[in-house]
């Protein structure tokens, strides 16, 4: 031990090249504005969700086509309903739909991806493989139609209808990525210490899909509003409650004879949002990897 | 020398006329074709020593330190660790064994988890061989760290943030803290610059002397092996072709490519003649390659039964030393 | 400065190919340091070989890059009192003169031929293009010209060879055939970054030897960038040590490595592990560590990590040399040279 008290003595060598923290997404203007606008509408949603407000979406206490005003913002809709609160009250079903399929498709997109990289060529992945082609060849509005008949007009069905041709992206994706991340030398080194697979997976492997998953995300998150948006419209998706492509579907009706309420409430609203996510998601994938710290 | 006698092994690892072989893509139907990188290699390895594995690219060298590291399949021969050969251990005893092999790869920046900090990296073989109680870790790790030549202000950083020569050291803190018998370094100099190199040679060194750690030490560069090993073995593709003590075969190299590779470095520290023709044409495909002796394509003694028959082992004359000097080559049969 | 003028290395008798003066590189990722390449100068001669050698990060990947107007504005900021091929001035060349003459009048090969090779054309089809973009001939002849070029780097078998892939060839086959069309329009100057470096040794030894057979025969003169001390010492005939982007030493290969002058050249030599027939000789490490471009000292950049540094290293060396007359000029930069009998401590 007394020789190796020399190596103490050895300078300590200070990084030739300390490279500044990754640049922060605060540095993006266009993140920042898309993570407001994302803020806004959560906390509406939120709000809805726990009763705050948005809740006399149903009472028809108005007249036919009232014009905006201190009562009614956005004016009322045939039935006499408040179409303010009926847009306020689908922020949150926009919400809702697109926080579950975008969490539960990522996840599972995620799970199976990196199963069967790990295992690739094994059984596991020829199940996985077989899965994602079986579903992504079924068309998706004749898929939803077909679940939500199966369910029996359960109002989860478009949610898992949309999990389900979702997810495939997302596995697709990871499992290429993690047979790139097991050749390389890091998760060799963690193999040959022995570190058992599933910490494996999820400390060393999963980390460096971060990116991936972040995008899929955004994009399963948006691409859920708007399917949702455009099942309602042809009437597949909500029936008994409030959407803004309930509120689309209803308008055509109106705007021949000069109503716009519906339309501006629903579409207006629905295209801040979905920009406000593309804009933070940009600006996300935009934020420099740690990885990429070093050229 | 260090370590007992040649006669009474008290043998850390011994490889046994091991194969190791990698299924190539399969073409059709039928057996997927099969490529050995590695034939019939006997090594083995006491405790403190450090064995050279030396050759070119594709010779085998790297597979045959991954299957001593369980990650590459040995399709032929054993593996023996403390007395026991690995595919007869049980579940314990392979983590026993794991804990006891580490390992330093070529580029410590790959090898390192990029999004892990160097406190996540380094507590990992903590837990996982549960070898000091978690409340000790971190004095654990401040000491390896000092071992190694780095202070502990560092914990914090990501690999990319430090230079090559220091996430060369945490690379060498992360083996050591496993509390290993033996380490494993595939060419672990050869991403570093000169002035690196050398401490990292000096750091190596006096981990074998001082800790008894033993190396086998995989590396083409002649310069770096003659000053770590105590045993070279010169690989050409798959096969050895000459073992001895370090200084025997540097100095008395019998082999006709042994040769050819310190004529090769010799050249390139200019004090070769100009006109050394060098060593003529590239190595044969590993897929197919040529029957009797492998380097015959190359060798300038090549004779007929160099073609026809695989050369067994023979003894190369050399001064007295504890280890024989042996090649392998119709020269000296 | 005239005394720099006076004793840049070339002999009288034959002008210059390239002469590079006040080369000067600044970092566009660190507008506030000092420029990282910082006043270089050199001259290269027909026919020779020419060695740069340094540490990762010392600036010579970068010049390199600067002689083929190849660092992008957001790499960094070159400026050169002039940089003159033949009679062609590159310091106010626009990206079409850079176009016309890259690959003409001077070329680069890379470390890693492979990155370097487009993987869907043959090797053939490579050759070929490059031939008609700079050479008005017809379709024989550029067949001819590409199979001579394989030929000259000692490929026996060209004219299979055209029809192959990058990816079906050997290191060693896939640099053979950079240098091969580097040379096809035989360029006043040819700049190789490291490459051999990928290579195995005796591979190595082979492409060395032959790049400088071909730069002796067509009179290329060649820059060779290197990290390896022995790749340079045994294939060039003059080299530059250079150090934080500033040439310390400089002069003929013998001189330089027999007898080094400045005390980075001949700690470089005493670190770096040699293979001896006669037994173990220990190496040196440098103490310290090459400073962040960002923390650059005043003065002589070595003066960190020097151990004969004194407070006259605070001020930047000028140029010293020993013997003022000689055609190839052995000089360095630097308060405190060591002895010029002492040997290099290796």
């Amino acid at each position: 031990m007394n020789a190796l008290s020399q190596t103490h003595a050895l300078p300590a060598e200070t990084s030739p090249q300390r490279v500044r923290r990754p640049r922060l997404l605060r540095h993006s203007r266009s993140g920042m504005a898309g993570l407001l606008v994302l803020l806004v509408f959560g906390a509406l949603a939120l709000g809805v969700a726990l009763g705050a407000w948005g809740q006399d979406w149903s009472a028809a206490d108005g007249g036919r086509w009232e014009a905006a005003g201190s009562t009614y913002w956005f004016g009322t809709n045939a039935l006499g309903q408040d179409i303010f609160q009926r847009s306020l009250f689908s922020v949150r079903v926009a919400f809702e739909i697109g926080m579950v399929v975008a969490l539960a498709s990522t996840f599972l997109g995620a799970c199976s991806g990196a199963v069967a990289g790990w295992y690739a060529h094994g059984w596991v992945d020829a199940a996985v493989v077989y899965c994602t082609g079986v579903l992504d060849s079924i068309p998706f509005y004749l898929f939803v139609v077909a679940v939500a008949y199966a369910m029996q007009g359960s109002p989860w069905a478009i949610h898992i209808a949309m999990v389900a041709s979702f997810w495939t992206a997302t596995s697709r994706l990871v499992r290429a990525e993690v047979l790139r991340l097991k050749q390389r030398e890091f998760v060799q080194a963690a193999m040959a210490m022995g570190v058992p697979v599933p910490a494996l997976l999820l400390r060393h492997v999963l980390p460096n899909t971060v990116p991936i998953l972040l995008a899929q995300f955004s994009i399963t998150f948006v691409a859920a509003i708007k399917a949702e948006v455009v099942l309602s419209f042809l009437g597949l998706g909500q029936h008994d409650g409030v959407s803004w492509g309930l509120m689309l579907a209803e308008s055509t009706q109106e705007i021949l004879s000069g109503h716009f309420g519906n339309l501006l409430a629903a579409a207006v609203p629905l295209f801040v949002l979905l920009l406000g996510v593309n804009l933070l998601a940009d600006a996300l994938q935009d934020v420099r990897d740690p990885r990429q710290g070093m050229a | 020398m260090k370590g007992l006698p040649a006669g009474q092994a008290e043998e850390l690892l011994r490889i046994n006329q091991l194969d190791v072989s990698y299924a190539l893509a399969r073409s059709g139907f039928g057996h997927a074709p099969r490529r050995t990188a590695v034939h019939d290699v006997s090594i083995s390895i006491r405790p403190g020593q450090v064995v050279a594995l030396v050759g070119e690219s594709g010779c085998g060298k790297t597979s045959l330190a991954r299957a001593v590291l369980q990650l590459a399949p040995v399709s032929r021969g054993e593996i023996v660790f403390r007395g026991q050969a690995v595919h007869a251990m049980d579940k314990n005893q392979r983590r026993h064994m794991r804990r006891q092999i580490q390992f330093v790869f070529q580029d410590p920046l790959a090898s390192l988890s990029p999004r892990r900090s160097l406190w996540q990296t380094l507590l990992e073989p903590l837990k996982l061989y549960r070898n000091c109680p978690p409340s000790a870790y971190r004095s654990r790790i401040i000491e390896v760290l000092e071992q190694v030549g780095l202070g502990p202000d560092c914990l914090e950083s990501y690999p990319h943030e430090l230079s090559g020569g220091q996430r060369q050291r945490v690379a060498l803190a992360r083996a050591l803290l496993a509390g290993p018998a033996l380490i494993v370094a595939d060419e672990p100099m050869s991403s570093l610059d000169v002035s690196v190199q050398a401490r990292i040679i000096t750091l190596m060194r006096q981990l074998s002397d001082e800790l008894g750690i033993a190396f086998l030490l995989i590396s083409h560069d002649l310069a770096v092996v003659q000053q770590l090993a105590d045993l070279i073995a010169v690989m050409y593709l798959g096969r050895v072709v000459e073992f001895g003590e370090a200084g025997e075969v540097l100095a008395r190299p019998a082999h006709p490519y042994t040769q050819a590779l310190i004529n090769a470095v010799a050249m390139l520290d200019a004090t070769a003649g100009p006109n050394d023709p060098g060593l003529p044409g590239e190595p044969p495909s590993a897929l197919t390659p040529p029957p009797g002796c492998v380097f015959h394509t190359r060798c300038r003694h090549a004779m007929e039964v160099c073609r026809a028959t695989i050369p067994g082992k023979s003894a190369a004359p050399q001064a007295p030393g504890e280890y024989p000097h042996q090649v392998w080559c119709h020269l000296w049969s | 400065m005239s005394q720099r003028a006076e004793h840049v290395a070339v002999s009288p008798a034959k002008p210059p190919v390239l002469s590079v003066r006040q080369l000067r590189i600044s970092l566009a990722a660190l507008p506030h340091a000092p420029a990282l390449v910082d006043g270089l100068d050199f001259e290269l001669a027909a026919g020779e070989v020419l060695g740069l050698v340094g540490e990762s990060g010392c600036g010579k990947s970068l010049t390199a890059a600067a002689l083929l107007g190849l660092v992008l504005p957001e790499t960094g900021q070159v400026s050169a009192a002039h940089i003159r091929l033949g009679n062609t001035e590159l310091a106010q060349l626009d990206e079409r003169g850079w176009r016309r003459l890259r690959g003409r009048d001077i070329s680069m090969i890379f470390q890693e031929p492979l990155t370097a090779l487009d993987p869907v054309l043959s090797i053939g089809q490579q050759l070929l293009a490059v031939i008609r973009r700079h050479r008005k001939v017809g379709r024989k002849v550029a067949r001819q010209l590409a199979l001579d070029s394989l030929q000259s780097v000692g490929i026996s078998d060209a004219v299979h060879l055209v029809r192959q892939y990058p990816h079906q060839l050997s290191g060693g086959m896939r640099q053979r055939v950079m240098i091969a069309m580097a040379m096809l329009c035989q360029p006043q100057v040819l700049v190789a970054d490291e490459p051999t470096t990928a290579l195995d040794v005796t591979t190595q030894a082979q492409i060395l030897q032959q790049l400088r057979q071909l730069a002796r025969q067509t009179g290329t003169a060649v820059l060779l960038i290197s990290h390896d001390l022995g790749v340079v010492a045994s294939s060039c005939d003059r080299a530059m040590v250079m150090y934080c982007g500033r040439v310390v030493e400089e002069g003929p290969v013998d001189a330089l490595f027999r007898r080094p002058r400045h005390p980075y050249t001949a700690a470089l030599l005493a670190a770096r592990p040699r293979l001896s027939a006669t037994g173990i000789k220990p190496v040196a490490a440098i103490p310290g560590t090459v400073p962040a471009v960002s923390q650059l000292p005043a003065g002589c950049r070595f003066n960190t990590r020097c151990p004969q540094a004194g407070p006259a290293c605070q001020n930047s060396p000028g140029w010293t040399t020993d013997q003022p007359g000689a055609p190839s000029v052995h000089r360095y930069a630097c308060h405190h040279p060591l002895p010029a009998a002492g040997g290099a401590g290796a």
